[in-house]
């Protein structure tokens, strides 16, 4: 039992190294918003500082400016001059990087840590050096008998002052005015500033608390960090990460326990993996990275839905994707432009025109994956290793092409694996899960030597007796080479161009504007981030092979974690949402073309690595939407002002959609059929609230049903119940099939179609676009690789009939943003309408129509239920349900408490007392205007 | 667990590998084919022989980690003052000045790979590589344009074992960790703990080399690998002693051995602890914790007792104070480099003497197999046509293992150099 109890010791003063940055982490999140992928990093600063006056020399952290000697200092100065520094330090990121970014994309901020990261290792070896220092104790050293074992007294001292000094962090952040106001800035940016909260001081307190407070307990941590290095506490981020996301990025006391509890069992297995000689050998390798991972995935797995974003995040959103349009005219100019330069360039100028090649696969990955569907990926490089390795494994056993296919593939499952847990969670949160997985990928697969031996050579590939090799003698880029990556590149970029602008695309970019939105018209959300992960990993895969080839022998290295970082950097500096921000992004990867003429024409010596973080924090904030991004922009905002010039155009959705005539009208005919929904029992539970309580209700093909009652009555969530959105008891059939154990999508797939109070359209698809999911959805019988080659499809009749019957045909081009409000509504109805619906759940469509938009509605309401369609309606205005509905139920506080027409309901006295109160029972008159106005025009058609 | 943190491993293991491979050598090669640097005195000697400038350079590449977050930039500036001296005091190569051309990597294979590049477009007679993880990337360049590769150390896989194509001034990375295991048998341990990072060369070696050598010794031998992330040496080295070995070696940097050896004495471990090369610990620790750490290093130098340098050495160091005053704490990376540059010169001038025509890269890589000479800064000698551990790329052998001795000097072991014979493979 002694060594368990004396690991459980070392354990926790690990852990109180995790839970440290864990806490830290929590509360730069909560106070910005922004996921400090830079917090170890920061860390080194103040520890360099501290260790230097340790040794007698002052040190102001900045590249260029010498250091004093001053001669030996008591420790209380150095620990004091280093919080200094760490306040310093998070004042300034707060300043300059974080306050700019507040209210940028998710992904801008994931790219400034990174910036952040990337250039505070560089200057911090270019100021300190690079030699490894060691850590000497602070705390009092010794060792102390514990349960019969003897542990260091420094650990232990350490990991109690952690505990408290967290604990104490905990209690100001739960219980002080600061602490209050900065959660309750976390939960609702926009009402605490109304409340005059302001985000800027609060932005400031705790990135100044959070950097001092790591910076403190580091340097008391002592030889319980290890040693010190520019990089090594990098990646400390990662079990860090893990902690916090077990305190689910708001809880203090979870960050903090978990931490602990992580560096616990580390130091256990670690201790387990190096003594029993039953531990395989195999799962040696990489096993305290691995830890962390697996934490993170199981945490995100079990509460990965319910970890809450901050308010601010909701608005977040990515850069609009700029669908490519794969004219060939275009096409044949660009392949041409690059025969020009593979043929025209040589040396290493032709080779950095490869690389970029190459790199721009991987780059054109993350704009599949984060461009289209909005999931944050830093494993992409990791993935083009995984695909290299097998080149240099396959690559004199297969014939060329099929090293390279076969890479593809094996990258493609490993993508899919890791892929999995987005499928609970996305944005930071995957960002978080991904960089661990990145880590293991680089530990277990590119590291392990299962797999890696000392030599990786990789074959030149030959097709048909061709040499396609790199390098011939003093040649050292090959135009052959260049021209088989050229096609290789022409062939992916034309088909993953395809897929954005087909169904597919379609289908990934209703994911990424709305996934609540997008199951709600049947599209398997699951599946497609999956399809996403699937073809960005084997796009990675691709170019890994292609950068295997180009280097004639596999290095793991080139693939490593900190290379992952960079690539999505660059990516999104390139341009995350469009196919040529990929190009651009690869041009500037490592080796690439702008790195080779910087290289061979800039001597930039030492300072390169520091101008290159700087560059990019200053690309995100100066130029979120990234190179092609910005040029887009720059070139809309030119059209739009020639436009301007030459008169203006109409304004989508204005005039044509506008119809003058503001009289609710019935069809001369409505068939009321079979009952095709029926709910029995529906039950929904929150917490300990009971919002529905029971409702049975039965809709009939061709019948309109209203169901109303007061504000809080369970409407929403009796609709988000039977449409598969929230937990719930009961049955739900659907002209008879019982329909209760089925997916949200796969309701919607059968006929149970909703529209929402809310409207959730897909914002970054056209109007049309949005229709058109619904012909994605039904047409999806080899939909992938019939978009790869075949994109360009025109609507079907369902969804030209749903533009037309709802008015919607002259603004097909625009944006839904662009509609006005009753527009977006009848968008959202026309969206649920082509889908062929047999029951459309139409959730409060009229709130904030004004009444000629409601009577509008109304008539279109009839429209819809004369081709067949069982409606059930719910809404507040009266008006439109008494107007319209053939029967309406009526339900309080979750319990039906009335059924009938709409003129056995306006008399009532249950609903009456529902909702004008008991006291009104008494009144002789039917009282409330709500109930017993009629409809403010009836006619015949 | 990162791209730095396999960087720092690597480092550590490489340092390691850096100073247990450059002992001594045996002492039975002939001597340089150009001036005999044991003549060298402390001032510029009056027989020292300046470069002809009139002549045409022999251009060089030199590779060396310059920019990221393990940078070596004093490698360099010993590889320059070494360049000056070659130039100043040994008549360059053969008369004509040698030249280099630096590529600055950042340690990643895609530098290598860049390097590879400017030297092949450079026209270079050789390229000599500083301290470079990711060495191994500029090989296949090299290859295709047949420039030979030199450095004083194979630090990386590839390097070591790329026969005919690199040639390296010191012990192989084999010899290196049997040279572990002969020293500690020879000090009586019974027990081995070894303690590597966990990395797959690492454990490549491990299987291969040290365990063999070990069983041949008779030596009980288990592997600890120590996490990328940096151990808390405190709670690995109670993992360590948990199996009760009676010796330690210790395959680190000097920045963790400072913080291993304190920690592998405070769990109570009293027997011998191999600190590799990292000598710089030693002003550091008390003589209590010092006692029985054995150390080994890459070249001699001042840390060591007067008395055990011989008078060759001496004029080497004093040669080497006198183009440039190294920091203390990259005293060694400055050597290695000056070593480079100094060793290189001998080489091309034994390749010029051979071919007797202007140096090109298709003479080097053709006759640069067969030099063979003194190496600076060490008694020892160089003979690079053939290995010295079967299948690598070592043109030396012997190590120097050093205890700390009175006035915290290094003195050699007894049994130093060490002789690997009985654990070295048949080639």
């Amino acid at each position: 039992m002694s060594p368990y109890l004396l690991f459980l010791f070392l354990g926790l003063s690990l852990g109180a190294v995790y839970a440290s940055i864990a806490l830290s982490i929590t509360l730069t999140y909560q106070g910005s918003g922004v996921i400090n992928f830079a917090a170890g990093a920061m860390a080194t600063v103040p520890l360099y500082v501290f260790d230097d006056l340790r040794n007698g020399r002052f040190s102001v952290p900045l590249p260029g400016v010498p250091s004093i000697e001053v001669g030996e200092q008591p420790v209380w100065l150095a620990v004091l001059l280093g919080v200094v520094v760490a306040a310093v330090l998070g004042l300034l990121v707060e300043l300059l990087i974080s306050r700019p970014l507040r209210r940028a994309p998710v992904l801008a901020k994931v790219v400034a840590a990174v910036g952040v990261m990337l250039t505070i290792q560089a200057a911090v070896a270019l100021k300190f050096g690079s030699d490894a220092r060691s850590m000497t104790a602070v705390l009092p050293t010794g060792s102390a008998s514990v349960g019969g074992i003897q542990v260091p007294t420094d650990r232990l001292w350490f990991a109690g002052i952690v505990v408290l000094a967290g604990a104490g962090l905990a209690i100001w952040f739960r219980r002080s005015r600061v602490g209050l106001a900065v959660q309750a800035a976390a939960e609702n940016q926009r009402a605490a500033e109304f409340a005059r909260l302001s985000p800027t001081v609060l932005g400031i307190v705790t990135w100044v608390v959070s950097s001092v407070f790591v910076a403190l307990t580091m340097m008391l941590a002592g030889p319980a960090i290890g040693v010190l290095t520019p990089g090594n506490m990098t990646l400390l981020v990662v079990p860090a990460l893990a902690a916090a996301l077990i305190g689910r990025m708001s809880s203090l006391w979870a960050a903090l326990a978990g931490g602990l509890g992580m560096g616990v069992l580390v130091a256990e297995l670690q201790f387990l993996s190096q003594t029993k000689t039953w531990w395989p050998d195999w799962a040696k390798q990489g096993l305290t990275d691995a830890v962390p991972f697996l934490v993170i995935v199981v945490v995100l797995f079990v509460v990965g839905r319910s970890i809450p974003m901050r308010g601010d995040d909701e608005q977040l959103r990515l850069p609009a994707v700029r669908l490519p349009r794969n004219r060939p005219v275009v096409i044949v100019a660009l392949v041409l432009g690059g025969v020009a330069l593979v043929t025209l360039t040589d040396g290493s100028y032709r080779f950095g025109v490869i690389n970029s090649l190459a790199l721009s696969l991987i780059a054109l990955s993350l704009v599949v994956l984060t461009g289209m569907v909005g999931q944050i990926s830093l494993a992409q490089a990791g993935l083009a290793g995984a695909a290299g390795l097998v080149v240099s494994k396959l690559g004199t056993a297969l014939p060329f092409p099929l090293p390279m296919i076969i890479g593809a593939l094996v990258a493609t499952v490993i993508g899919v694996l890791i892929g999995l847990p987005a499928l609970r969670i996305r944005g930071a949160q995957l960002a978080v899960v991904t960089l661990a997985a990145a880590v293991v990928v680089q530990q277990f697969v590119l590291g392990n030597r299962l797999f890696v031996s000392t030599e990786n050579t990789i074959r030149d590939p030959e097709l048909f007796g061709l040499d396609l090799g790199v390098r011939e003698g003093t040649t050292i880029a090959r135009v052959p080479f260049g021209l088989l990556v050229l096609v290789v590149v022409a062939i992916a970029f034309v088909l993953v161009a395809n897929v954005m602008r087909s169904g597919t695309g379609r289908r990934m970019l209703a994911v990424r504007s709305n996934e609540r939105a997008a199951a709600s018209v049947g599209i398997n959300v699951s599946g497609v981030k999956l399809t996403a992960f699937a073809l960005a990993s084997f796009l990675a895969g691709l170019g890994g092979t292609l950068i295997g080839y180009s280097r004639g022998v596999l290095s793991v290295e080139s693939f490593g974690v900190l290379v992952g970082l960079s690539i999505l950097a660059i990516a999104y500096i390139g341009g995350i949402a469009s196919a040529s921000g990929a190009f651009v992004a690869g041009a500037m990867g490592a080796v690439g073309i702008v790195f080779v003429i910087l290289d061979r024409n800039l001597d930039l010596g030492q300072y390169y690595s520091v101008i290159t973080g700087v560059g990019l924090i200053l690309a995100v904030l100066f130029n979120p939407l990234g190179v092609a991004g910005g040029t887009r922009a720059q070139y809309e905002r030119l059209r739009a002002g020639l436009r301007r010039r030459t008169g203006p155009d109409d304004p989508p959705g204005g005039e044509v959609g506008t119809r003058p005539d503001p009289v609710l009208r019935r069809p001369a005919s409505r068939l009321v059929g079979d009952v095709c929904l029926r709910t029995t029992g529906i039950r929904v539970t929150y917490g300990g609230v009971r919002a529905v309580d029971g409702v049975d209700i039965e809709v009939r093909a061709g019948e309109i049903v209203g169901l109303i009652g007061p504000n809080g009555a369970g409407k929403t969530s009796f609709i988000d119940a039977i449409s598969g959105f929230t937990p719930a008891t009961g049955t739900v059939e659907l002209a008879g099939r019982d329909v209760s154990a089925l997916p949200a999508y796969r309701r919607a797939r059968l006929g149970l179609v909703r529209t929402w109070q809310s409207m959730e359209l897909f914002d970054d698809l056209s109007v049309l676009g949005n229709v058109r999911v619904a012909d994605d959805v039904r047409d999806r019988s080899f939909a992938f690789a019939r978009d790869l080659f075949r994109p360009s499809r025109t609507p079907s009749g369902t969804v030209g009939d749903a533009m037309t019957l709802l008015a919607l045909d002259g603004s097909g081009e625009g944006r839904p943003a662009e509609l006005p409000l009753g527009r977006q509504k009848v968008l959202g109805v026309a969206r649920a309408l082509a889908l062929e619906p047999q029951v459309l759940l139409l959730d409060e469509p009229a709130a904030g129509l004004d009444t000629a938009e409601s009577i509008e509605f109304g008539n279109d309401l009839h429209q819809i239920a004369a081709t067949g369609v069982g409606c059930l309606l719910v809404d507040h205005d009266m008006h439109l349900v008494f107007g319209v509905c053939d029967r309406v139920y009526v339900i309080e506080f979750g319990r039906p408490i009335a059924v009938g027409t709409p003129e056995e309901i306006r008399r009532n006295p249950k609903v009456l007392a529902a909702y004008l109160g008991g006291d009104h029972l008494e009144a002789s008159e039917p009282a409330g205007d709500v109930l017993t106005q009629e409809p403010t025009r009836i006619g015949g058609a | 667990m990162c791209q730095v943190m396999r960087m720092k491993l690597k480092c550590i293991a490489a340092a390691t590998l850096a100073v247990i491979v450059a002992g001594c050598g045996t002492g039975t090669g002939s001597p340089s084919g150009s001036g005999d640097p044991a003549n060298a005195p402390a001032a510029r000697p009056a027989t020292a022989v300046a470069a002809d400038p009139s002549k045409p350079p022999v251009l060089v590449g030199f590779e060396n980690t310059m920019t990221g977050t393990f940078a070596f930039p004093a490698f360099a500036a010993g590889f320059d003052a070494g360049v000056k001296y070659v130039n100043e005091e040994l008549g360059g190569v053969n008369g004509n000045p040698l030249k280099s051309t630096l590529c600055a990597s950042d340690g990643t294979p895609d530098g290598a790979v860049n390097c590879g590049n400017q030297f092949v477009q450079s026209n270079v007679v050789l390229s000599v590589l500083g301290f470079d993880y990711g060495a191994d990337g500029i090989l296949p360049v090299l290859k295709a344009a047949g420039v030979a590769e030199f450095g004083y150390q194979a630090i990386t896989p590839g390097m070591n074992n790329a026969v005919g194509q690199a040639f390296f001034a010191s012990p192989s990375t084999q010899e290196a960790y049997s040279a572990a295991v002969v020293a500690q048998q020879g000090l009586g341990v019974k027990s081995l703990a070894t303690v590597l990072p966990d990395l797959p060369p690492m454990h490549e070696y491990f299987e291969t080399v040290v365990a063999p050598a070990a069983q041949r010794l008779g030596v009980g031998i288990r592997a600890f690998y120590y996490p990328a992330t940096g151990p808390d040496w405190a709670s690995f080295a109670s993992s360590v002693v948990a199996t009760q070995p009676d010796g330690v070696t210790l395959y680190v940097g000097d920045a963790d051995a400072l913080a291993a050896v304190p920690a592998f004495r405070g769990t109570g471990f009293t027997g011998v602890l191999d600190a590799s090369t990292s000598t710089s610990i030693i002003p550091k620790l008390s003589a209590q914790n010092l006692e029985k750490v054995i150390f080994v290093n890459p070249f001699f130098n001042n840390l060591y007792a007067d008395s055990a340098l011989s008078p060759k050495v001496k004029a080497d160091l004093a040669a080497f104070e006198r183009h440039i005053t190294p920091d203390p704490a990259t005293y060694t990376f400055a050597q290695a480099g000056f070593f480079d540059a100094v060793q290189a010169a001998d080489m091309l001038r034994q390749v010029a003497d051979r071919t007797g025509a202007p140096l090109t890269r298709e003479s080097v890589l053709r006759n640069i197999g067969n030099t063979k000479g003194s190496t600076f800064f060490r008694d020892g000698t160089y003979d690079c046509s053939t290995p010295s551990w079967p299948g690598t790329t070592s043109c030396t052998s012997g190590f120097n293992y050093a205890q700390v001795g009175a006035g915290k000097k290094l003195t050699p072991l007894p049994n130093s150099p060490v002789n690997v014979s009985a654990v070295k493979p048949v080639g």
